[in-house]
């Protein structure tokens, strides 16, 4: 009996193995990719917020590695109890800033369940299921399990195996759940890990890290409480809606060549659509999905998308898919600022100066990741600089072309008030980076991100370092071969999950070596960058003094007055652990000035020059290297300047006067 | 124009601080004093930072990237800023929204800070103490009605008042922070903003809050404001003194209450006006400098002044109110009246002008 399953297995496996290989030819041939685990999914989510599923699932194993067992994530298991890793990891501080209130409220667990998983042929796998831990060894997580296969799948070959699963969503957390009548449903359904040449890549749920999946096509039907018909959004295109006995409503949506599929249903969404169009680039149709009392910004997000299709379709990849989904989600869900294929939640205030970039700078965000989590999709748990940080940068330089600087916006008791001062991108928006490097130091870039030391050191390797490292590409080898860096690399890499060493080679191929090893040199360590004047200094050039000429030509000299010209001496340090190529400029009275290129990799350089007088020095004079920590020491002066300090000083006295004063009345209250 | 009317008070409250003017520019000399103090540590390592920096000639541009400037310097001297995310907590409101989750109670914390930050405690209390040792002098004086200019009587009054003084500027600062700990903070315990279906409803909640906090400090400001200025008009008894400042403000809730808002109007408007429309200095012209430090005083001044001039109203909210108690009494029963006249002024004895 089993041999005759094997041996129909082998069978089956050859075909389909030909059939995938011919099919992923037709599909790379449409510029698609070739599909590796395709889901069929029924689902019933009822009010409670309780799901039950079954999924069809077809894998095809496109590497060389022979796969003994299948590996599925349970992610709604990270709230199923308290001793998953997920709460292990965020209780001590290494996950996002979500109050965890399980303790309290008993809506706040989820789960997830698979009740029965079996082959295509009815062969029954469920005995053989069981949960691992192999990040932690953590024997209460229930986020990853392992189901073993009756004989291996073999390069080329696919299996289909069908799972019976249960679940339950939490009050939202972490981006996916429910507040009120407003659901979430995302990282919902038992999913395949990543079938690589070394065998599987699948990690447990943490608490600081995102997600990895392999390409597939999405075929989901869900039945949903009638009340939100109409307005459902999902990964893909809507394809029928139909009512069903019992106030329910069924929808069916279908995606190709996406890693994920999220849904999301609210009675109270406004559904507005619009097209985007632009010239050179594939027409997208948009559906935002909008909170009753955020109408006042529906424009905005709409603009905010558009400008997102354009400048990363123009620099980056066009957007390949008919239909992208914004849901605006209601206040307090914690389910603002996360991304799914072509879905994606933007977050926005009730009341939003425009000023503040906000609900802009998340929309655009978000929806950038269609292009470095949804096209490129690198592995977020062990690479997330590479999302998030690719995605930061770009984010940053299409607001900034297309909205320009925000400005300080602080929000008193709730009321934002808008500051006239503005806040540069790309620098202040990652300012978090620099007092994480002044205080702690945990990780470099290129530890794997779900190993880091704290959700500190992941956000910010993964965000803001990598943002400002790229940033400062862009402006240290020219704003041309960075372009074609990262629309290289775009282009290469679309689909097909690359690593760092896949960027640092492209960056090597377009840039040169130089660029690609600063960067990898960047990545590689924890420490700062961080370059100083330590000293400028210039006086009168004196002739010779002392004995001239030997024998009987020697004389002594002794000169009565100075030279004409000027000597000058700077000295310039490398501060910090890591390097960054850098100019040095020597500007003097004359008005002239002098550039010299430094590889930054030494202690210190110094700096000899006689000739006019010697007015200032400064490293990275232009400020190309935004990684630097400490941008206040990289100039001197020969000369003091008090102007400046002396004007600010005479305001901030003033405005100790007042405070002080303020501290008199609310102090003593009632004293004259 | 009622003679208790409140812009009626109000202008006789500023004409009597005015006459304290050299009162009020010794606290402007003392606040000058402390503030240079308070500043110096941020100045001289402004000084340090800027003096040789190519940034000082970036600090002079119109567009001057001072988001870099200040966040880089804030970042990159702790030792003089120091943790300032408490008095932002306080500022904003941040804390007292996430009381409820169980972190550390509002308010707490501030001794531990270092720097500017943690001296700015020490500063406020030195500020507060002083402000409450004036504030005998000022309601002596205007209870006294005359010899208002004279340093020596003034002083006088601040020495005689000084224990009454510095226990009702203790209270108030205990009722207040106590409001902000047991009002504001604690009523943020009883809801999850989260939880609200709209965020106008968490934003109103906080205000709501917000505004009830506001409300009892004023009232527990008007309460010791009274009772000071009835020390000032002869009360011995502090005890005494703050029970006929709570009884005044409970009787006359509206008009008391209006004078509080009129007069924290005033002291802000100054300050707002220099604000929007006050020059800057260079650093450069010592001609303009000095125009513009007589420009800053004069702002700090007209605050201190109102300050003054709201205890002066209360004192004259409170003489009128016993002569209109007197007057009634008097053309009630003309003939048995026994009320007493009103009490001499504190300190009657004259003084030399200084």
């Amino acid at each position: 009996m089993t041999l005759l399953v094997e041996r129909k297995l082998a069978l089956g496996a050859a075909f389909a193995a030909a059939f995938a290989a011919t099919l992923a030819a037709a599909r790379a041939d449409a510029g698609r990719a070739a599909p590796v685990a395709s889901y069929t999914i029924e689902a019933h989510v009822n009010a409670e917020h309780g799901l039950t599923g079954r999924e069809t699932v077809r894998f095809t194993n496109r590497t060389r590695f022979s796969f003994d067992d299948l590996r599925l994530h349970l992610y709604l298991n990270a709230w199923k109890n308290d001793r998953s890793t997920w709460l292990v990891e965020q209780a001590r501080g290494g996950g996002r800033n979500d109050r965890w209130l399980g303790a309290k409220d008993a809506s706040r667990w989820g789960f997830s369940e698979i009740h029965r998983i079996a082959l295509e042929d009815g062969t029954d796998l469920t005995p053989s299921l069981k949960y691992v831990s192999p990040d932690d060894g953590n024997p209460d997580d229930r986020t990853l399990v392992s189901v073993a296969l009756p004989r291996p799948v073999a390069p080329g070959e696919t299996l289909v195996f069908r799972v019976d699963w249960e679940g339950r969503f939490p009050r939202a957390v972490a981006r996916t759940g429910w507040k009120d009548d407003y659901l979430l449903g995302a990282q919902w359904f038992p999913k395949l890990g990543v079938a690589t040449d070394r065998g599987w890549n699948a990690h447990q749920f943490h608490a600081a890290t995102e997600f990895f999946a392999d390409f597939g096509d999405y075929d989901v039907t869900l039945t949903l409480p009638k009340a939100v018909k109409g307005r459902v959004g999902a990964t893909g295109v809507l394809k029928d809606e139909a009512d069903l006995p019992g106030d329910l409503v069924r929808v069916h949506f279908m995606a190709e060549d996406v890693h994920d599929f999220a849904f999301t249903a609210c009675p109270r969404f406004d559904v507005v659509r619009d097209v985007f169009t632009a010239p050179g680039l594939p027409n997208v149709d948009i559906v935002l999905l909008l909170q009753p009392d955020h109408r006042r910004v529906r424009d905005r997000y709409l603009k905010a998308v558009k400008a997102g299709l354009s400048d990363y379709g123009s620099r980056y990849l066009p957007y390949p898919y008919p239909m992208v989904t914004v849901v605006d989600p209601p206040w307090g869900s914690h389910t603002e600022g996360m991304e799914y294929p072509t879905l994606f939640v933007g977050g926005a205030h009730w009341l939003a100066p425009a000023a503040a970039h906000s609900p802009e700078s998340v929309t655009v965000h978000e929806f950038g990741h269609q292009v470095f989590y949804g096209m490129l999709a690198s592995n977020e748990f062990e690479e997330a600089h590479l999302d998030e940080g690719f995605n930061t940068y770009a984010t940053l330089r299409t607001l900034k072309t297309a909205f320009g600087d925000p400005s300080l916006v602080v929000r008193f008791f709730g009321l934002p008030v808008v500051f006239p001062l503005s806040v540069p991108y790309p620098v202040a928006s990652n300012e978090r980076y620099h007092g994480w490097a002044q205080s702690s130091r945990s990780d470099a870039t290129d530890v794997p991100s779900y190993r880091q030391l704290d959700a500190d050191a992941v956000r910010v390797n993964a965000y803001s370092r990598t943002a400002l490292l790229l940033a400062s590409a862009e402006r240290t080898f020219g704003e041309e071969t960075w372009a074609k860096v990262m629309k290289t690399y775009a282009t290469r890499w679309a689909f097909k999950h690359p690593t760092s060493a896949d960027f640092l080679a492209v960056v090597r191929e377009v840039a040169g070596d130089a660029p690609a090893s600063a960067i990898g040199g960047i990545w590689s360590t924890a420490g700062p960058v961080d370059y100083a004047v330590t000293s400028a200094s210039t006086r009168r050039a004196r002739p010779l003094a002392g004995f001239t000429g030997e024998g009987d030509a020697r004389a002594l000299v002794i000169p009565k007055d100075d030279a004409g010209g000027w000597e000058s001496l700077a000295v310039v340090q490398r501060l910090g652990e890591a390097s960054w190529p850098v100019e040095v400029e020597l500007r003097f009275a004359d008005g002239s000035r002098m550039r010299r290129p430094w590889v930054g990799d030494e202690r210190w350089i110094r700096y000899r020059v006689t000739g006019p007088k010697l007015v200032a020095v400064e490293v990275d004079p232009d400020h190309k290297c935004l990684l630097d920590a400490n941008p206040l020491n990289n100039g001197r002066l020969t000369d003091e300047s008090p102007a400046a300090a002396r004007g600010w000083a005479s305001r901030l006295r003033f405005w100790a006067q007042n405070a002080l004063e303020l501290f008199s009345l609310l102090g003593f209250a009632g004293a004259a | 124009m009622k003679r208790d009317s409140v812009l009626v008070l109000a202008t006789r409250g500023l004409v009597s601080a005015l006459e304290t003017w050299k009162a009020l520019l010794l606290l402007l000399i003392l606040n000058v004093a402390l503030a240079a103090a308070f500043a110096h540590p941020l100045t001289s390592a402004l000084r340090q930072t800027l003096d040789k920096s190519p940034w000082a000639e970036r600090l002079a541009a119109k567009d001057a990237d001072l988001h870099t400037f200040f966040t880089t310097f804030a970042r990159t001297r702790p030792d003089v800023l120091g943790d300032l995310s408490k008095w932002d907590e306080v500022a904003t409101g941040e804390k007292g929204e996430h009381g409820a989750s169980g972190r550390s109670a509002p308010l707490s914390g501030f001794f531990r800070t270092t720097g500017i930050s943690g001296s700015a405690v020490g500063f406020a209390a030195l500020a507060a103490l002083l402000a409450a040792l004036f504030s005998g002098g000022f309601a002596g004086r205007f209870g006294a009605e005359r010899e208002r200019m004279s340093l020596v009587a003034f002083g006088a009054d601040a020495v005689r008042l000084a224990f009454p003084s510095v226990l009702f500027g203790a209270l108030s600062l205990a009722g207040i922070l106590s409001a902000y700990r047991w009002i504001y903070a604690a009523s943020g315990t009883l809801y999850e903003p989260d939880e609200l279906r709209y965020e106008w409803e968490a934003v109103g909640l906080l205000l709501l809050r917000f505004a009830v906090f506001l409300l009892v400090a004023g009232i527990l400001r008007l309460v010791v404001l009274y009772a000071r200025a009835a020390l000032g008009l002869g009360t011995t008894n502090p005890f005494v003194a703050l029970a006929r400042g709570l009884g005044f403000v409970l009787g006359r809730p509206v008009r008391t209450l209006a004078l509080e808002i009129l007069f924290g109007a005033l002291g802000v408007l100054p300050l707002l006006a220099w604000l929007l429309f006050g020059p800057v200095w260079d650093g450069r012209q010592l001609a303009d400098f000095a125009l513009i430090l007589l420009g800053q005083q004069l702002v700090v001044l007209l605050r201190i002044l109102t300050r003054a001039g709201h205890l002066g109203a209360a004192s004259a909210y409170l003489k009128r109110s016993k002569e209109a108690g007197v007057s009634a009494s008097a053309s009630t029963t003309p003939a048995t009246s026994s009320t007493r006249a009103p009490e001499p002024p504190a300190n009657p004895a004259p003084a030399p002008a200084l």
